[in-house]
């Protein structure tokens, strides 16, 4: 017999796509006014190359840069470093969208990922994990970690780590 | 350019930074750069480690692939 896990919703349960980005050399990528609507957010993103191969991105939440707000480790690496940060993503081996993913027509040379946030508008700290892959040495992400915020997620930012900018395809979907 | 997505209404903005937005980017840039640098000493200093002690290792008899079995590649 099938149980209802706790947070299950019976008359919405499905996935559904609430926006779509395309940016083109963009220094930001923002999704804001979020609404509360659904139980978790799940973010696909693909197609993605940056303007300099030295550069990565990182994410931020509710626009919040308070200092060891993100504790979160990578998996890919098999590092035992655990990390805090005013950003998911502040160093290359951190990061959703890795170094040397500068290709604008070689998709294993793209960065492709997924990035879940767990009970976003609940009143807890966020849970989040994050997975990456391209084909380049040492860029590719499997991290998971917790924000500590109790607000609903409004807003998700990608943070660069220097001036450079970004192009791709990414999608956000509401998960019920 | 910045580019936002307003998820409620689906409108899409492109636009240049504001100054808090520019000062916000800069404090982000040094904490990255800050960070990476930190990460890299670390791997550096780990790999020093680890080149001692295969050379220590050699200097005992050990083969390459006797060291390679104890401290890695």
């Amino acid at each position: 017999m099938y149980t209802l896990i706790s947070g299950e919703n019976t008359d919405k349960a499905g996935i559904t796509l609430i926006a779509t980005a395309t940016p083109s050399n963009a220094t930001t990528i923002s999704f804001t006014s979020i609404p509360g609507t659904y139980k978790h957010l799940q973010m696909i993103y693909f197609d993605v190359f940056q303007s300099v191969s030295s550069g990565w991105w990182g994410i931020r939440l509710n626009n919040d840069s308070t200092a060891g707000q993100y504790h979160y480790r990578n998996q890919a690496t098999l590092s035992s470093v655990t990390s805090t940060a005013t950003m998911i993503g502040t160093t290359n081996q951190y990061a959703p969208i890795g170094a040397n993913t500068t290709s604008s027509a070689t998709y294993s040379l793209q960065t492709k990922g997924v990035i879940d946030i767990y009970r976003y508008a609940e009143s807890t700290n966020k849970f989040f994990t994050v997975r990456s892959a391209q084909e380049a040495t040492d860029t590719y992400a499997d991290l998971r970690g917790v924000y500590i915020g109790t607000a609903a997620i409004t807003q998700i930012d990608f943070i660069p780590s220097s001036t450079q900018t970004v192009t791709g395809k990414f999608y956000l979907y509401g998960v019920s | 350019m910045r580019y936002e997505v307003n998820v409620t209404t689906g409108e899409i903005i492109e636009r240049e930074s504001t100054a808090e937005e520019l000062a916000q980017e800069a404090v982000d840039q040094a904490a990255a750069a800050a960070a990476n640098a930190e990460r890299l000493a670390v791997e550096e200093a780990a790999a020093a480690v680890k080149d001692s002690a295969r050379a220590k290792l050699a200097a005992l008899g050990l083969t390459e692939e006797e060291i390679a079995a104890l401290v890695g590649i």
